[in-house]
């Protein structure tokens, strides 16, 4: 997983904390990758058959784990960008 | 008589802003098409907001709840959600460094071909058709049930009305209507469900109240799984690469104002379905039972429970719901014609005057096609517009990917995947026995397939193309 190892080593060493890539690809915020992955792993879950048969509330936990998304999702990537922003204030950012 | 008046002063008012931002907007193409690329993160997101929720997201999106239940509805909404943090981190940053106008510019740039040239603003005009269709019957529908016009006469006239302002205001016009029209529908649908809780309770009570009245409401009943996901996938795919969305990236000051926007456009948006979903559709099951046209609820709720002045901004924000999204899609499909199409015969910095003049024909043309369509409206709006959609996602979001991330995607692989990916979508689609809206399962991993295929086939592209696209990630 780690650039530095691959054929993209030059680009990579500028961002050697921050940012992770697989050979071939151009390389990505560490959490920019983190975020994608927990989200899609998250609708996938949510998408699955169990989802449809537990009912909580009088709605099936597709119905909440859906909510929950549209609640969470945004919520993260603000405070993200937040975060982001303080670090480059901070000058902590490359 | 006062509800006609708010609509009529709303809708004056949306053509004063389109002739005063034609004075600003005709010199340039960059101030036509991206609003000069000054917007701010804050306007841009109501913009965003504005720009996709349409209609279906006021009208459609409770129809549907009502219709095929809750959980259902979340899921092909939420896949909209989802696909604004996905834009933000795989599109925003490089497309808006890139700096040109549509998804055509980057993907004929990044895979020279006629057929992206030609076939992708084909593909956007058609699909975006179907999609002012849907937003067009909820104007009808609504100016029908809350003012008694007739369905014809009042989406005429709303038609004349948003075609008026997009043809002669460019993306100005289209950002500042959309900033007011974002603004009440947010009051309304917040307003709305802010009086029904302070008349039924809390929204725990109201919740309760529609899923013991109908239990239905909180199942998925007989909807299929694979529609399910296919709803979330079609959007969460889409909005990174539908172009309405993505010009909006195009008009942001900078990289970081563009992936602000689209996630404080997501808070938004979440709010609005969520409060529809979960407190008025809840009440108007409760309250209603069963009523013939699912999409007509909401309105059911406003003509019923509310006075004269709030079923006035009621349809002012119904028809702000649908000219927001339908002045940003008239505007794609312009761009689309006049920019992307003709551009080989009016050169890259066209006079400003004559892209005006074909804006205006197309604007029109494609205005009054989708109206004549909609005099004979689809059921379900939601569904309608989601499988036309699909074909954008299905043909686009591959291509715009792995044109921007892997460096290993080349010419070949780019016209692949988007050949494959609508042919698949289109084949599938229009097969019969298969559940709506799945043809995006079968249709996106083809498209992937094919760009893979495609890309260790075709010629490798030239270091320097790869440190072209290497450098739309820095800034």
């Amino acid at each position: 997983m780690c650039c530095a190892t691959g054929a993209d080593a030059a680009q990579c060493a500028a961002y050697p904390v921050l940012e992770m890539c697989v050979n071939g690809f151009f390389p990505m915020r560490r959490g920019d990758v983190v975020y994608l992955v927990l989200v899609i792993v998250f609708a996938v879950v949510s998408l699955l058959p169990w989802a449809r048969e537990v009912d909580v509330g009088g709605m099936v936990l597709l119905g909440w784990l859906m909510a929950a998304l549209m609640v969470l999702s945004p919520v993260i990537a603000l405070v993200r960008i937040a975060r982001e922003r303080r670090e480059r204030q901070d000058g902590s950012e490359p | 008589m006062i509800e006609r008046v708010i609509v009529v002063l709303y809708l004056i008012a949306c053509v004063a802003i389109g002739v005063l931002a034609s004075r600003k907007v005709l010199t340039s193409s960059k101030e036509y098409w991206v609003a000069g690329r000054r917007i701010g993160p804050w306007v841009n997101a109501m913009a965003i907001m504005a720009a996709l929720a349409s209609g279906g997201s006021i009208i459609g999106v409770m129809g549907l709840a009502y219709a095929r239940g809750i959980p259902a509805t979340l899921a092909l909404f939420a896949g909209a959600v989802v696909g604004f943090p996905l834009a933000s981190i795989l599109v925003a940053r490089p497309l808006r460094n890139f700096g040109k106008f549509t998804i055509t510019d980057f993907l004929s740039w990044r895979f020279p071909h006629p057929i992206v040239r030609f076939g992708v603003p084909v593909l956007i005009v058609l699909s975006f058709t179907v999609y002012i269709v849907a937003q067009m019957k909820a104007a009808g529908i609504t100016a029908h049930a809350l003012l008694g016009i007739e369905y014809k006469t009042a989406l005429t006239l709303s038609t004349i009305v948003f075609v008026t302002y997009v043809s002669v205001g460019g993306m100005l016009a289209v950002t500042w209507t959309d900033v007011v029209q974002g603004a009440l529908m947010v009051a309304v649908v917040l307003g709305t469900a802010g009086l029904l809780l302070a008349r039924a309770g809390t929204p725990a009570e109201i919740f309760s109240a529609g899923v013991t009245a109908a239990p239905a409401l909180g199942q998925v009943g007989a909807g299929s799984m694979a529609t399910d996901m296919g709803a979330f996938l079609i959007w969460a795919a889409a909005i990174p690469v539908i172009p309405h969305i993505v010009m909006r990236v195009y008009t942001a000051k900078d990289a970081r104002g563009a992936r602000l926007s689209l996630n404080l456009a997501m808070v938004v948006y979440s709010v609005v379905i969520l409060t529809a979903v979960m407190v008025i559709v809840p009440f108007a099951k409760a309250e209603f039972g069963a009523v013939e046209d699912a999409d007509q609820i909401f309105l059911r709720v406003i003509e019923t429970q509310f006075s004269p002045l709030v079923r006035g901004l009621a349809v002012a924000a119904v028809l702000a719901a649908v000219m927001s999204t339908t002045d940003a899609l008239l505007l794609a499909c312009s761009s689309a014609i006049a920019h992307d199409l003709m551009r080989p015969v009016l050169g890259d910095e066209p006079n400003p005057k004559t892209v005006a003049k074909i804006n205006v024909v197309v604007v029109w043309t494609v205005g009054l096609l989708a109206m004549w369509l909609a005099y004979s409206p689809p059921k379900l709006l939601t569904l309608f517009y989601s499988a036309a959609i699909g074909v954008l996602s299905a043909s686009l979001f591959v291509p715009v990917v792995a044109g921007l991330w892997w460096k290993k995607a080349n010419r070949t692989g780019g016209v692949a995947s988007l050949v494959v990916g609508a042919g698949v979508y289109l084949v599938v689609q229009f097969s019969e026995g298969l559940p709506p809206l799945s043809a995006i399962l079968f249709a996106l991993p083809a498209s992937a397939a094919a760009m893979w295929l495609g890309s260790r086939m075709g010629r490798p592209e030239t270091a320097a193309k790869i440190d072209e696209v290497g450098a739309l990630h820095r800034g």
